[in-house]
């Protein structure tokens, strides 16, 4: 009996706590709607979206599609995506990756990222042909989040038209501005969303009730998520 | 000589002239307590119109001194098994395990012992019996060399065999006990239990304690090995990559 | 301006949510419980008795509990020692859980202990026969190596340097004595029962008690780490990392597999397996423990389409980890009650009591994941200062480095978990 007791308890325990989480996520919703209302929800999003929340190394090229080049000294580049859509992305389910010796051009979808029955697919930042994958991502999709500048790159590639392709892309100071610009049209584009339609975050919200931008993503409605990748995920 | 008690069933009247005795020698509260307690080290129960004594069996290989983490149970050469209230932690493992359930705790403390028979370990020391086998009218329960008592229990059991069952309680079970018991109708019925393996229990537990050393030395050696063999494969990468670095 | 915000969120008072309501309501009453019990003494709180001394606090603070912290040993050993490195992420959390889980079931007996103030006799008074003796050095080590191997992330706090290279430098010995002092002390709980073959209902007695506690713990350790992810994620919002909890699901049906195949083996080879054809309370309960715990989970978790999502990754677990309380329990109060004669049910201040110390558990955890860098974050979120130099200059000259082949699977595209 007393196993019983100690099992009942336990059960008891985790089916309030399931309870707990279904009345916080309406409510949640609820003072989403009302904040949405008054044209405010993504202002929730705010201590969130700053800059210096995010990681910009310095010697990247960041294409407007969210993702990087790193120039090796051996004439290929690693490529990879950015911080910002690791972030907003949430977890990843798979990740389909170009064979080898396959020509990606600038701007083209060159890398498909699977979450649930979702898929984001990403532009290429410069044209080259594939001369390596990141092997560990089809074991570990999730190097992907933890890492996305070194272990979570994607694919190496021997770049053919560097010198025009380079100019498109954004280092340094001009990166840190660029990435200003696309938190503060992040946050324009969610706060048109979310008046617009106002169920169209499913219950993101952190523990004090405020929005969190990690797994932004997962919280969006199909509809809002091809939204999003047509608008920030851009060739 | 190493001291026992017998208690030879059928010559008992139930006159609890030992528990009185026992009380009376440990200051113990004169309320007798139908089982044994904390405050009642032995009583006398009647079933099947025989009269059983309870008190401590004083294995010769007790199970209370093996499982006490701290050794406040011993057994003496003499014969007793004492504890040493001092040592005593109250996790009780004796209460649990104890084969004949004789280790009572005292509940309505809040800072409790564990009390039990101890055969008047005292008494012996200076050469008398314990207070229950001197106080014995019939001579129900007597004490002596344990060796004797045994001699003095076949003696019975050959000149009456019609009246004893054929059993001396006590002389194998767990190991063998410094009380021995006889009687005239089956010990199941006194409520005594007859499926006592013949080995001493603490060599159930030794069985797996004895492992304790190969297991620190062997696992030991294995785990070190397993990194040792898991850490060198990365490095050989590493120098391989590093090399490969520089060549390139 | 974001630190403003953080510091008006910190001199808030906190807002009253149900379970820090919950908590405090519990803690209130194991408190009064706790002065009552040294107050009035065991008997007054307990329904423990000279026929049943051991309870609810054993059964459940102190054998289930270190069992459940068995998941600090497997990944330690797992990721320092196997070289796993990319469990990495999970090792603070576990170390953590494990530490305190220790930590309370100390705590736990200095509740249940009768003389709790005299709890060192067992450094000085030595019975080495006693598996209680082995028990309790090895539980004391054990904290002790915890301690340790949880500390580098306290001294990352407070930027002790010289400290936290001293630990890191006997990192591999603390985690090699880590296993062996586990293994020894998780098996030993089964031990304590050995010495009542004839107390102890033979669906649970076994001279294999040992093995069956050592297996079960591991598979009890890997489930928590499972469900105490997902809890995380509950609660701080931190990512469940599935690609990391996925293979552990697939631990666990091995190690539930072999264990399931051990007591039933076991069970047939003694005899005790007949007993069931009519099962009665202790065969009932047996029944549960070993469907509802150790075969349902293995059949869930063997299932790759549902072991790969988290509902059911985490029920699987979830599941294992109830089967492993039930055992625990059934060894310790089920399959003892018969030979003691009397029923045992523990008093509401022996329940009340111990929801206390799980829920002090709870908060410590929270306050440790609030106050100190348990969760492994981005290693650099600078913006725009320099790049993480040497981690780039690295991993370019991996590609740099010549063919790139090493990096590539033979067969692409690769991809597609």
């Amino acid at each position: 009996m007393v196993a019983i007791l100690v099992v009942f308890t336990i059960i008891l325990f985790v089916g309030a706590d399931l309870v707990v989480q279904w009345v916080r996520q309406r409510r949640a919703r609820t003072v989403l709607v009302a904040q949405a209302s008054r044209g405010s929800a993504a202002d929730l999003l705010l201590p969130t979206l700053q800059p210096e929340r995010f990681s910009l190394p310095g010697g990247l090229f960041f294409h407007r599609g969210h993702t990087w080049v790193n120039l090796l000294f051996s004439g290929q580049v690693k490529v990879g995506v950015d911080d910002f859509l690791q972030r907003l992305l949430g977890h990843v389910d798979a990740i389909t990756l170009p064979p080898i010796g396959v020509e990606v051009k600038q701007g083209q979808p060159f890398v498909a990222i699977r979450q649930g029955g979702r898929t984001a697919t990403l532009p290429a930042p410069v044209d080259g042909v594939v001369c390596a994958v990141n092997g560990e991502l089809a074991k570990a999709p999730g190097l992907l989040k933890r890492d996305p500048y070194t272990r979570g790159w994607l694919v190496a590639l021997r770049p053919t038209n560097l010198a025009a392709n380079l100019p498109q892309l954004r280092v340094g100071e001009n990166a840190l501005v660029w990435l200003k610009a696309e938190l503060a049209r992040l946050q324009e584009f969610l706060h048109i969303t979310l008046t617009i339609k106002r169920d169209a975050l499913v219950g993101a919200t952190a523990a004090d009730g405020g929005l969190l931008a990690d797994g932004l993503l997962e919280h969006l409605d199909d509809e809002t998520w091809a939204e999003f990748q047509a608008r920030f995920l851009r060739a | 000589m190493k001291g026992a008690i017998l208690f030879d069933s059928t010559k008992c009247i139930g006159c609890e002239a030992c528990v009185a005795a026992c009380k009376e020698k440990h200051d113990l509260p004169a309320a007798i307590d139908p089982k044994l307690t904390a405050y009642t080290w032995t009583v006398v129960e009647q079933r099947n119109k025989a009269f059983v004594r309870r008190l401590c069996m004083h294995c010769e290989s007790p199970t209370c001194v093996s499982v006490c983490p701290v050794e406040a149970f011993r057994k003496e050469p003499s014969g007793p098994v004492v504890y040493d209230a001092s040592r005593c932690i109250g996790c009780r493992y004796c209460i649990m395990a104890c084969p004949f359930d004789v280790p009572k705790y005292q509940w309505d403390r809040t800072t409790p012992i564990v009390q039990k028979c101890n055969m008047c370990a005292d008494r012996i020391a200076v050469g008398k019996e314990p207070a229950c086998a001197a106080v014995c009218p019939t001579g129900a329960t007597i004490f002596g060399d344990r060796d004797q008592l045994i001699g003095e229990a076949r003696v019975r059991l050959k000149a009456a065999p019609t009246t004893y069952v054929p059993h001396i309680y006590g002389l194998e079970e767990v190991g063998g006990t410094s009380v021995l018991m006889l009687s005239s109708v089956p010990f199941p019925s006194l409520g005594i239990r007859p499926d006592l393996p013949v080995t001493p229990l603490p060599t159930l537990t030794w069985k797996a304690l004895s492992k304790v050393p190969d297991v620190v030395v062997v696992g030991g050696a294995l785990l070190y090995g397993i990194w040792w063999i898991t850490n060198r494969r990365i490095r050989v990468q590493e120098a391989l990559a590093q090399e490969a670095a520089k060549k390139g | 301006m974001r630190k403003d915000a953080e510091a008006m969120n910190d001199t808030r008072w906190p807002e009253i949510t149900f379970w820090r309501l919950v908590f405090l309501v519990l803690a209130a009453t194991g408190t009064v419980v706790a002065i009552l019990r040294y107050s009035r003494g065991l008997g007054a709180t307990t329904n423990l008795s000279d026929q049943f001394p051991w309870g609810l606090w054993i059964g459940f603070d102190v054998l289930t509990g270190v069992g459940l912290a068995a998941g600090g040993f497997t990944i330690t050993a797992v990721v320092h020692l196997f070289n796993l490195k990319r469990f990495t992420p999970i090792v603070r959390p576990t170390v953590l859980t494990a530490f305190l889980g220790y930590v309370f079931v100390i705590l736990a007996l200095l509740f249940d202990l009768g003389q709790p103030h005299r709890i060192w006799h067992a450094i000085v008074m030595w019975n080495p026969r006693s598996v209680m003796f082995e028990v309790a050095w090895c539980v004391m080590l054990y904290t002790t190596v915890l301690a340790l191997e949880f500390s580098p992330i306290v001294f990352e706090r407070l930027n002790l340097e010289r400290p936290r290279r001293i630990v890191r430098a006997i990192s591999v010995p603390l985690v090699i004595v880590g296993v062996i002092l586990s293994t020894l002390h998780q098996s030993s709980l089964g031990s304590l029962y050995l010495i009542v073959p004839m107390k102890l209902h033979p669906l649970w007695y076994s001279p294999l008690l040992p093995v069956f506690f050592f297996v079960s713990a591991m598979a009890a350790g890997l489930a928590m780490v499972i469900v105490e992810s997902s809890l995380c994620q509950r609660a701080f919002n931190h990512h469940l990392e599935m690609d990391l909890l996925e293979p552990l699901g697939r631990a666990m049906v091995v190690v539930l597999s072999v264990y399931g195949i051990l007591r039933v083996q076991d069970l047939a080879r003694r005899g005790a397996l007949l007993g069931l054809r009519r099962p009665g309370y202790e065969g009932s309960m047996f029944l549960l423990e070993m469907g509802l715990g150790v075969l349902l989970p293995i059949i869930l978790l063997a299932i790759p389409r549902v072991r790969a999502r988290q509902p059911g990754l985490v029920t699987g677990a979830f599941l294992a980890i109830l089967g492993f309380v039930m055992h625990r329990l059934n060894v310790s109060v089920t399959g003892m009650e018969r030979a003691a004669g009397v029923a045992y049910f523990p008093s509401w201040m022996e329940i009340a009591l111990s929801l206390a110390l799980v829920a002090a558990g709870f908060a410590v955890f929270g306050l440790a994941v609030r106050y100190l860098p348990i969760f492994p974050e981005a290693p650099h979120r600078a913006s725009g200062v320099e790049a993480p130099a040497w981690l780039l200059a690295r991993s370019a000259s991996m590609v740099a480095g010549g063919s790139p082949e090493p990096l590539s699977p033979p067969s692409a595209p690769a991809g597609v978990k």
